[in-house]
């Protein structure tokens, strides 16, 4: 076992997969998302490679990745800090083509996800709550909640008409 | 809050500030100013920089929705295309993540050969790194060097595999393509003029008093900032933290190889252009111990090598060529996911790799080097005057289509 | 000056006059590596990847090279066999002959020269193993349709464009490090 913190086998679901190199830690509850991120914080897992998300359709989850720099023990693995949101039962919103969902952002426990997290967001419709400075990084401002990352996204092929406008 | 309005105000640069605040906004880019299309917007105190605001995706490419709608093998050539100065490694970490889910194990011959095309272009992307530094600091003849220097590099990947830059040279199991002969002795006389000109280099750049004056103590990044900006490679080295891929989780065939990790630690400008010669010298090093050591055998997992037709098996065995089972276009791996890091030229690669049994990956992550080198504008150059911008922004070797994917 | 012992820094003096005696030495001997293109011109390896062909008659029509390429470079157009072995193309509405045998029909590949990266994927994926390398690289279209070449143009492999220029090798050299020496 790498991970031998006692908050954190208590509040989250660990699978450690020697062979593919992620421990993946999954948190149930949204509320202890953050004290799990400062325990592996506090273990020595200094810094976060990426933040992404997965869309499932009926289900949405963001996924942290944190490794180690100056543990040597840690270096090799890969901690896989997962949430799942529900999605089935957001309220569509006008502003958006779909709703956004709510985690709190990480930025606080690794600053260094803070630019992962503004891409998340503007890909996703992740709403990092608690983020310094939540804006778009990579993408136009009209493209600005239109998700284009999430699988319902469409456009046309051959040209830049979208779908669903 | 209203996340609409913040995104449309374009803050910083050019609004009109309350009275009293003395500085002004100053935009550096998006046409170009180093070496790709970014903006860095700026508040200057006289020549102070105070604020930093790093705008980028001026070259975002979509590459990760590309990717995620086409078949695993035509993702090869779209992640070299987001780097073009480190196309191996990114080749190398797509592979090694879709190997894990296949469940393929190159034969140590291709681990060679991976390490030797990857290590032959981490040479041509620091020279590349020294060149567009070397530009920034007005200095052409490092950068025409540097170049030129490159080119020795870039002809032993041509004969390699056939082509320059964009070489595809790595696929599920190994290899596409035999060393060919004569390739031994080219590259041990390219490796040893590039030690020669070391002492060139270190006259008319590395140590020449007017690249010190200009670096030595500019955008100095202490150890523990590093770790916490979470930057890497040899920005990362630079600053004190003995952290390198090729040792923390080695893949390719650099558990067998005995090489150093350069390390610095004073974390200035000055440091991230030494460390950059320090890691050729050591490139140099690996490749003359795979060139000695590499292994016999086949280039390509045995699991692949049975699936080609009787007509593909006489190639392999005439030309030395891999050809491609028909499996690599019908690949529909089952539901898992995988990682791969691998260090790249400017840092460390992350891919991230999800699949569903569909024919198309479900999620592929990608974590470009400069992505994460970002913070060092934002965080790192405020406090120095406007002249040090350029020593900060081209010592970290920032590389905006890389960044932006 | 702490920092400069330990730090190895070189210093005015020392660091200027070792800066100009390189310069100086690189201006009496330039070490130039460019290649007088196209007066001279590089003998490119076999393996050298550059345009390439099909070879018709070992072609089977699979369209396995149509779904591997990666930008989508490669068009099927629809060709019957004529009885020698080689392909011809669809006549729409031709008249069968009373008692003739109906036409084979097949596909064959058609490279758009605009997408292909050069990736040689359809290469490698052919199980029959039709396609011709060439190593000629450096072609030039008038316009945007030349680019999509007819089968008949496609099957035609292009000529090297600087046939006539001097063909030179690169060879690494210990002062230049890379010197173009005459072809063998
Ligand atoms: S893969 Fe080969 S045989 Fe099949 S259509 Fe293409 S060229 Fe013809
Ligand atoms: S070389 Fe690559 S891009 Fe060109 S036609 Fe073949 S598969 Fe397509």
């Amino acid at each position: 076992m790498i991970i031998n913190n006692e908050d954190i086998i208590k509040t989250a679901k660990i699978n450690e997969d020697e062979k593919k190199g992620i421990i993946d830690v999954f948190v149930t509850d949204v509320n202890s998302l953050k004290n799990v991120a400062l325990s592996l914080s506090k273990m020595g897992f200094d810094h976060c490679l990426s933040v992404t998300c997965v869309d499932y359709r009926s289900r949405m989850s963001v996924i942290w990745h944190v490794s180690s720099y100056s543990n040597d023990e840690y270096k090799g693995h890969v901690v896989q800090l997962r949430i799942d949101v529900d999605t089935s039962k957001l309220v569509p919103d006008p502003k958006y083509r779909a709703p956004m969902i709510e985690v709190p952002s990480l930025v606080e426990v690794w600053k260094s996800a803070e630019f992962h997290e503004r891409e998340t967001h503007e890909m996703f419709g992740v709403n990092f709550q608690g983020h310094p400075d939540l804006r778009q990084i990579l993408l136009p401002e009209d493209f600005y909640g239109k998700w284009p990352m999430r699988k319902d996204f469409t456009f046309n092929k051959s040209g830049i008409k979208y779908e669903f406008e | 809050m209203n996340l609409n309005e913040k995104v449309y105000d374009i803050s910083e640069a050019g609004s009109i500030e309350p009275e009293g605040d003395r500085t002004i906004a100053l935009q550096i880019g998006p046409s170009h100013p180093g070496s790709g299309h970014m903006r860095i917007k700026t508040r200057m105190d006289g020549d102070i920089i105070t604020k930093v605001d790093a705008d980028i995706g001026f070259v975002h490419r979509t590459s990760e929705w590309l990717s995620e709608r086409r078949q695993f093998i035509k993702a090869i050539p779209i992640v070299e295309r987001i780097m073009l100065p480190d196309t191996v490694h990114a080749n190398l970490a797509y592979v090694l993540a879709l190997e894990k889910i296949l469940n393929i194990e190159p034969p140590p011959r291709a681990q060679y050969l991976r390490s030797l095309a990857a290590e032959i272009n981490r040479i041509t992307s620091h020279l590349y790194g020294i060149g567009i530094f070397g530009i920034f600091l007005g200095s052409s003849t490092v950068y025409m060097w540097a170049f030129g220097d490159r080119e020795p590099f870039i002809d032993l990947m041509e004969m390699l595999t056939g082509a320059r830059i964009t070489n595809s040279y790595i696929v599920p199991g190994g290899v596409r393509w035999e060393m060919p002969k004569g390739f031994k002795e080219k590259a041990e006389s390219t490796l040893q003029y590039m030690e020669n000109r070391f002492n060139d280099y270190n006259d008319i750049w590395a140590k020449n008093p007017v690249v010190e004056a200009r670096t030595v103590n500019v955008g100095v990044v202490d150890r523990n900032r590093a770790i916490s900006l979470g930057v890497v490679g040899p920005n990362l080295r630079a600053s004190g933290v003995d952290y390198d891929t090729r040792k923390a989780s080695p893949y390719a065939a650099y558990k067998d190889i005995d090489f150093e990790v350069p390390k610095m630690n004073h974390g200035d400008s000055y440091d991230r252009l030494l460390i950059r010669i320090e890691e050729i010298k050591q490139s140099i090093r690996i490749i003359r111990q795979i060139l000695k050591d590499m292994p016999e055998g086949k280039i390509i997992a045995d699991s692949i090598y049975s699936q080609l037709n009787p007509v593909m098996k006489k190639v392999f065995e005439q030309e030395q060529r891999v050809m491609f089972p028909a499996f690599f276009n019908q690949m529909r791996p089952a539901a898992a996911e995988s990682i791969a890091r691998v260090e790249a030229g400017r840092g460390e690669i992350f891919f991230y790799l999800k699949t569903n049994g569909d024919k198309y990956p479900y999620r592929f992550r990608w974590v470009t080097p400069s992505f994460r080198n970002l913070a060092y504008f934002s965080d790192v150059a405020v406090g120095y005057r406007l002249a040090d911008l350029p020593a900060i922004y081209g010592s970290i070797d920032y590389f905006p289509p890389e960044a932006d994917r | 000056m702490k920092d400069k012992e330990k730090r190895k820094l070189r210093g005015d003096v020392e660091g200027n006059a070792r800066a100009l005696a390189t310069g100086f030495k690189y201006l009496v001997e330039p070490n130039r590596m460019t290649l007088d293109y196209p007066v001279e011109s590089m003998k490119l390896a076999p393996n050298y990847r550059g345009f390439f062909t099909v070879d018709d008659k070992k072609c089977i029509g699979c369209s396995m090279c149509e779904m591997v390429c990666p930008p989508e470079a490669i068009t099927m157009i629809p060709r019957v066999v004529s009885p020698t072995g080689e392909t011809l193309p669809v006549q729409e509405g031709a008249s069968q002959e009373a008692g003739a045998k109906p036409a084979k029909k097949t596909k064959r590949p058609v490279v758009n020269w605009g997408r292909c990266i050069y990736c040689y994927f359809c290469f490698d994926i052919c199980p029959v193993d039709a396609f011709v390398r060439s190593n000629v690289h450096d072609l030039a279209y008038y316009n945007d349709a030349d680019y999509r070449p007819s089968y008949e143009g496609y099957l035609k492999l292009p000529e090297d464009p600087v046939k006539k220029s001097k063909k030179v090798v690169p060879r690494p050299d210990m002062k230049r490090g890379i010197k173009y020496e005459p072809a063998p």
